[in-house]
């Protein structure tokens, strides 16, 4: 039972196989129970596989063209088919802009955790703000910045910038006053410590700080979306597929954006990992 | 014996440390307190009373004493990080008043940026130097700022080889070195901006023995090819005293009427080893087992760490305030 200790060296293929294990076994299970239910009534709420590709070729693949077909419906055609698509594009740029803005959560945590004025003005408000639940401020939100794009956005970065903010300051914090003593003996200047001294050497932790909030991100969006939108994909679930109950779209969208944002995940931290070698040896 | 290390007479121009009448004082945190009453009460402690201290230039000195005796408020006085509550420091004879690049500094750890590299470790300096706040901020566009980079990084190359390290270890990052390479490092990063004073906190405490023989040889070594101005700081007596061409003993006192409450910290010895122990310096690694280097140990050793030559010093003190 060498494998079980805690110093365990296993070999790739080996963490491939309990890598993909639990992923085979939920798929397993899914694919069994949604057969046990296909000649049921309850056989909609779990569709079988078969019916989630038929799903995934709706929402992914060009709708066929008719042989006589208006230009109306030509119109409606063209704009339902690719759906997926449009809705990931939609949704991923209000991500994109609330990740924008809560970037600069890093600057200020940096100037939070290196000078104690800063520490003081901005710690405490912070803290106060991460402990408010942004799910419970949506109708606020959307009452007071509208139901355009600026309170979608609003939302996401309510609940994620506080956190960045305050896990960038407690790793500046982190870093030890020599180093800052060290920098002034070979020349740096005050103002210089803290994005030459502090930023360089906490960024690759936040980066994976701002990665592991990635799922908050996308609760947010949807969370926003779901109140009011034209496209994307917690619009397209809440607002599209809940009223007619098309578990099979649903459950298509929620594995689409479950694999985008595994991908965006393992892409940032293989990112860091590559681009950031010396973070092995700390 | 009193806390003055001050020879007055000398000449000023060979002085670059020198504290004078340095007071430090620590004020604890206010804590309540019942006594019959609510109230706040804030201790406070007295490290140094009317310190005094002169060191010239080309001087090894090593600071030497137990734990909690003021050796790293001595290192942080004279460094600038932290400020006597009375009384100067000059280095150079200019007051301190922050942490420049007159004094270098090497740290047991945290001397090296885990994100650098060897070599850019070592240019970090001239780089600094060189290059203005504003220029780091666009560096990749800056032209200059590249040059300048290219530049500190050729010269950081070349002094490698220098303190022992090949060229490929340029390349690598502060966690590949081991422990004695990582020092070596540390060195050449602060030799390479030409200091004033290299201040040294217990540089090799956490190395082997044998890589601690080394470090101190090449030190020394180093000092030499510099014309360093070297302020030692260590807990090991041996380590002091074949290292320092000047050994500063520190101890902690205790008031006559309360022994067990210690209320400060003071020199208790300045000797000139280089003289005590024939004048040859730096002296072979053999002097440690001559009668003059045993001699020697055993009196700084009486100095520093007895208590009861200790109580004596306070009693003395303590009959005659104004010694102190």
């Amino acid at each position: 039972m060498k494998f079980l200790r805690t110093d365990a060296k296993i070999p790739w293929a080996g963490k491939l196989a309990l890598t993909l294990l639990p992923v085979l076994i939920l798929c397993f299970a899914y694919v069994k129970r949604s057969s046990e239910l296909a000649d049921t009534d309850r056989a909609k709420l779990m569709p079988t596989t078969e019916k989630l590709v038929e799903a995934a070729k709706k929402v992914a693949l060009p709708l066929p063209t008719p042989e006589r077909e208006s230009d109306r419906r030509k119109e409606l055609r063209l704009e339902r088919q690719f759906v997926i698509f449009k809705d990931t594009v939609a949704s991923f740029k209000r991500m994109g802009w609330a990740l924008a803005v809560i970037l600069l959560a890093v600057p200020l945590g940096v100037m939070m955790g290196s000078y104690p004025w800063a520490e003081s003005l901005g710690k405490t408000i912070m803290v106060i703000l991460s402990m408010i639940p942004a799910l419970a401020l949506l109708s606020i939100l959307f009452i007071t910045l509208g139901t355009g794009e600026v309170a979608k956005v609003g939302l996401i970065v309510l609940g994620v910038f506080p956190l960045v903010c305050l896990d960038t300051y407690l790793r500046a914090r982190a870093i030890p006053r020599e180093q800052f003593f060290k920098a002034q003996s070979l020349g740096a200047c005050e103002t210089e410590l803290p994005w030459r001294v502090v930023f360089p050497q906490i960024w690759p932790n936040v980066l994976n700080t701002i990665r592991l909030n990635f799922g908050i991100m996308a609760v947010l969006m949807i969370a926003g979306e779901s109140i009011s939108a034209e496209a994307g994909i917690g619009y397209r679930i809440f607002i599209k597929f809940y009223r007619t109950t098309a578990m099979d779209s649903t459950i298509v969208y929620v594995i689409w954006l479950t694999l985008l944002m595994f991908l965006l995940d393992l892409a940032v931290s293989l990112w860091i990992k590559h681009r950031y070698k010396w973070l092995a040896g700390t | 014996m009193n806390n003055d290390t001050e020879n007055t007479g000398d000449d000023e121009r060979d002085v670059v440390v020198r504290l004078r009448h340095v007071e430090v004082t620590y004020r604890s945190k206010p804590k309540l307190k019942f006594d019959g009453g609510f109230g706040f009460q804030r201790k406070s402690v007295t490290v140094f009373q009317g310190l005094n201290l002169t060191i010239r230039k080309g001087e090894f000195t090593t600071i030497v004493g137990p734990s909690g005796c003021g050796k790293s408020t001595l290192f942080r006085l004279i460094l600038g990080s932290q400020f006597p509550t009375a009384g100067e420091v000059f280095v150079n004879n200019e007051p301190v008043e922050n942490v420049t690049p007159k004094t270098g500094i090497v740290y047991q750890r945290y001397s090296l940026f885990p994100h650098l590299t060897v070599a850019n470790n070592i240019a970090l300096g001239p780089l600094l130097q060189h290059t203005g706040p504003l220029e780091s901020l666009v560096r990749s566009i800056g032209p200059r700022y590249r040059r300048v980079f290219r530049e500190a990084r050729e010269e950081a190359f070349g002094l490698l080889k220098h303190v022992g390290l090949q060229e490929d270890d340029g390349n690598k990052f502060p966690h590949e070195l081991s422990g004695g390479m990582q020092q070596r490092v540390a060195i050449a990063q602060a030799t390479i901006m030409k200091p004033e004073v290299l201040l040294m906190d217990e540089p090799f405490g956490a190395l082997d023995h044998s890589t601690r023989e080394d470090m101190q040889l090449f030190i020394l070594e180093q000092a030499e090819l510099n014309d360093l101005t070297v302020i030692f700081v260590t807990h090991d007596l041996d380590e002091a005293l074949f290292l320092g061409s000047r050994v500063v003993g520190l101890s902690q006192y205790w008031q006559a009427d309360a022994p067990e409450q210690q209320i400060g910290a003071r020199i208790v010895t300045d000797r000139d080893v280089t003289s005590a122990l024939g004048g040859s310096y730096p002296r072979p690694t053999t002097v440690i087992d001559s009668p003059e280097f045993r001699t020697l140990r055993r009196k700084v050793h009486e100095d520093v760490l007895d208590p009861d030559h200790l109580q004596r010093v306070a009693e003395f003190d303590h009959d005659h305030p104004d010694k102190g």
